[in-house]
């Protein structure tokens, strides 16, 4: 029997190895997608109702975390093998695994408090990511390291009275306060409104690639912990304020995001902004239906595939002409196409633009939302401001003429063939999302509820 | 009456009386803060230390607690985070941060097993180590003396302020568990911390602002839960929230002029 243990000592086990080889970009890239393939096919192999023990801790591999673990490690093969040709930087195949390691260690301990600590270990590590060895301005990378600090204390007290309601589960006022501190932990890590602060900053200064990770792998962890932890202890659903939070800060978090996205004039920020938008769509579906959690999860990975995509395109793009401003990508486009169909692709998708992956998922959030118009029509009206500025960054980047033609830089096999596939796997969850959404159905069975 | 009234100079007097002191005040103030941001500032700091250990120990607690060293190492706490939030020279922060985690070890070692609260010194002086070698390398020979007599009264107001809220959040929020001291101690490092944060963009500062307020949380926490698995992974994380730092600040002072050590001492970050 294969014990999931393994995929988590994996990455970290190898991470020194890519660390190591870290000269050589190609050695590192197909080390690292080497090690991120093999984790989730070990992850797949694992008993479904995997649970064990490792010095007197609980573990288990709950059906929707092992789903999102195995999504995961592929995803992430795929961005170590684009890194391979378009760098982010040395450090992002070691930190990366590591990283991996730490989060699929936090979703298979049944302890909230470890969970959430080795969490913020893989969160801290991202830091270097994130700054990549840029000299200059650090505020992305200061931000994030602030906001993924102020997150722990929340959550671990939240953590704390978990054994308290155990005893007491009709305490409502301590209900409530449990659900306020996971919903405050919750919402400085994904970037939620009022602390979305972040986010626009991440993705105007951090690799594009790791903005991606970020946005797909760690703020999925962090969902897909809150659901485990839901489930554990289902006592925190009972009360409304719950879903409140979750309509509301969804609600305002979609609107900020959309509002803010109209008004960027380059794709960083925007990438940002359009991260920030479809979060507050995910969560006000989550708290308004009670297949929330599969319709959820559905997008997010509708989103993921988007993301990278989105982050692909932008890395050429800024490798190529050394900016991601609308303005000076004047003629970009018929120097990279491919990098431009990921980029524009990637966005729309991101912002549910129709006939793209994204679209189908927030079809089905606007359908479940259906008995609040109100709030549905926000699910389409977020995405239509960043919709909006990606087609005014293709305007730019198809007029005028090409500043960085001068490098020569020719969009190499590897990546087309990688942005190929990336747009194929969108294309597909976009005109046939329901085998999809049947998958993750049954993974996420045991994860719907029940509406006060 | 209107015209004896106008005539009338007490007002007006006053007024100018109302002046002067404020002058006197304002005078005394700057000379204060002028004193504290020049070269004798450890000197001042380490005797407004033993007077507000002093004031802490005989008149905010009661006089039974006289004899316990928790008041002692509650106002040592208190005042080192103040240092952090108004001081910008790398050798003071550093010392307050160092302090910070002796005096955390010395207020959990009477609470928990005396091993788990060592760790937390061992763990204090590896970070403190670690943005030493870094601060000594980046900003030797930096006189950094502030922005200002302006930005040090925000600074001071912050403090202020500050001590209001962790005073409001002691009083307000209990947990179970924690005694009187430690809770005090832990919300005032976490507001500190947090406000340190609100002022500055530098990452070393800023980074000191963040360990404090992780110290902070973690005095609390670790007297609820004092298992050594969760103090070894508090431990992780200071270790490597102080290495994240250390790397940040030299990405940061590496191309900042104002901030390099030939750059002169004046002006923050990127503002």
């Amino acid at each position: 029997m294969i014990s999931p243990l393994l995929a988590v000592v994996l990455p970290l086990a190898i991470a020194p190895l890519a660390y190591i080889v870290r000269r050589w970009a190609w050695a590192g890239g197909v080390l690292a997608a080497l090690t991120a393939s093999l984790a989730a096919r070990l992850f797949l192999s694992t008993p479904f109702d995997w649970s064990g023990q490792l010095f007197g801790r609980e573990l288990a591999l709950e059906p929707a975390s092992r789903a999102f673990l195995i999504f995961a490690f592929g995803l992430s093969a795929v961005m170590f093998l684009y890194a391979w040709q378009i760098s982010p930087g040395w450090s992002f195949f070691p930190f990366t695994l590591t990283v991996l390691g730490f989060l699929s260690g936090a979703l298979l301990l049944r302890n909230f408090s470890l969970s959430v600590l080795l969490a913020e270990l893989g969160f801290i590590l991202m830091v270097f990511l994130v700054q990549s060895g840029r000299r200059g301005s650090v505020r992305a990378a200061l931000r994030y390291l602030t906001m993924v600090v102020l997150a722990g204390p929340p959550l671990l007290l939240a953590a704390q009275l978990f054994p308290l309601l155990q005893a007491r589960p009709d305490d409502e006022m301590l209900v409530q306060l449990c659900v306020a501190l996971l919903a405050f932990g919750g919402g400085i890590l994904w970037g939620l409104v009022p602390f979305q602060g972040w986010l626009s900053a991440l993705g105007a200064e951090a690799p594009p690639l790791v903005s991606a990770f970020i946005g797909s792998a760690g703020q999925g962890a962090i969902f897909f912990l809150f659901l485990g932890t839901f489930k554990q202890h289902d006592w925190l659903l009972e009360g409304e304020l719950f879903y409140r939070i979750l309509l509301w800060g969804g609600f305002l978090s979609a609107c900020a995001g959309g509002f803010l996205a109209l008004f960027q004039r380059d794709f960083g920020r925007l990438l940002g902004y359009s991260l920030l938008g479809d979060m507050g769509c995910i969560l006000m579906v989550w708290g308004t239906h009670p297949a929330g959690p599969v319709l959820a999860a559905f997008h997010f990975t509708g989103r993921s595939i988007a993301v990278v995509l989105l982050a692909m395109g932008l890395s050429a793009v800024r490798h190529h002409a050394g900016s991601d401003a609308f303005a000076e990508l004047g003629g970009v486009a018929r120097r990279l196409p491919f990098a431009t169909f990921a980029l524009i692709g990637g966005g729309l998708s991101l912002s549910g633009f129709p006939l793209s992956a994204g679209f189908a998922s927030r079809w089905f959030l606007g359908q479940a939302l259906s008995e609040r118009q109100f709030f549905a029509s926000f699910i389409f009206l977020a995405g239509a401001g960043a919709v909006l500025s990606y087609l005014r960054g293709l305007a730019a980047m198809l007029a005028g003429q090409d500043g960085g033609a001068e490098r020569r830089w020719k969009e190499p096999f590897v990546v087309k063939a990688l942005i190929l596939i990336m747009a194929l796997a969108s294309l597909v969850l976009g005109l046939y999302p329901r085998p999809v959404l049947q998958v993750i159905g049954i993974m996420i069975e045991g994860y719907t509820f029940t509406l006060p | 009456m209107w015209e004896s009234l106008r005539r009338w100079e007490a007002p007006a007097r006053l007024v100018a009386e109302v002046r002067q002191v404020g002058k006197g005040v304002a005078s005394f103030f700057y000379s204060f803060i002028e004193v504290i941001e020049g070269e004798h500032y450890l000197a001042w700091a380490v005797l407004l230390t033993v007077i507000a250990l002093l004031f802490f120990a005989g008149s905010s607690f009661p006089s039974h607690t006289l004899h316990s060293p928790f008041p002692i190492l509650s106002g040592g706490l208190s005042l080192a985070a103040c240092i952090v939030v108004l001081f910008r020279d790398w050798r003071a922060l550093l010392g307050a941060l160092m302090a910070q985690y002796t005096l955390a070890w010395l207020m959990l070692g009477g609470t928990i097993r005396p091993e788990v609260a060592f760790i937390k010194v061992i763990v204090g002086g590896l970070t403190c180590l670690i943005l030493y070698l870094t601060a000594r390398r980046l900003l030797s020979g930096s006189p950094f003396r502030g922005r200002g007599i302006a930005f040090i009264r925000f600074r001071l107001m912050m403090v202020f302020f500050g001590g209001l809220v962790a005073y409001g959040l002691f009083q307000r929020y209990s947990l179970a568990g924690v005694s009187l001291h430690v809770l005090f101690s832990a919300y005032w490092l976490m507001v500190m911390g947090v406000f340190t944060l609100i002022i500055t963009e530098e990452a070393l500062w800023a980074g000191v602002g963040l360990l404090t307020f992780e110290l902070g949380f973690e005095l609390m926490y670790t007297s609820v839960d004092p298992g050594l698995v969760l103090a070894g992974l508090f431990g992780a994380v200071n270790l490597l929230l102080a290495l994240a730092i250390a790397y940040l600040s030299t990405m940061q002072i590496h191309h900042t002029p104002a901030l390099s050590p030939s750059g002169g001492g004046e002006g923050r970050g990127h503002d």
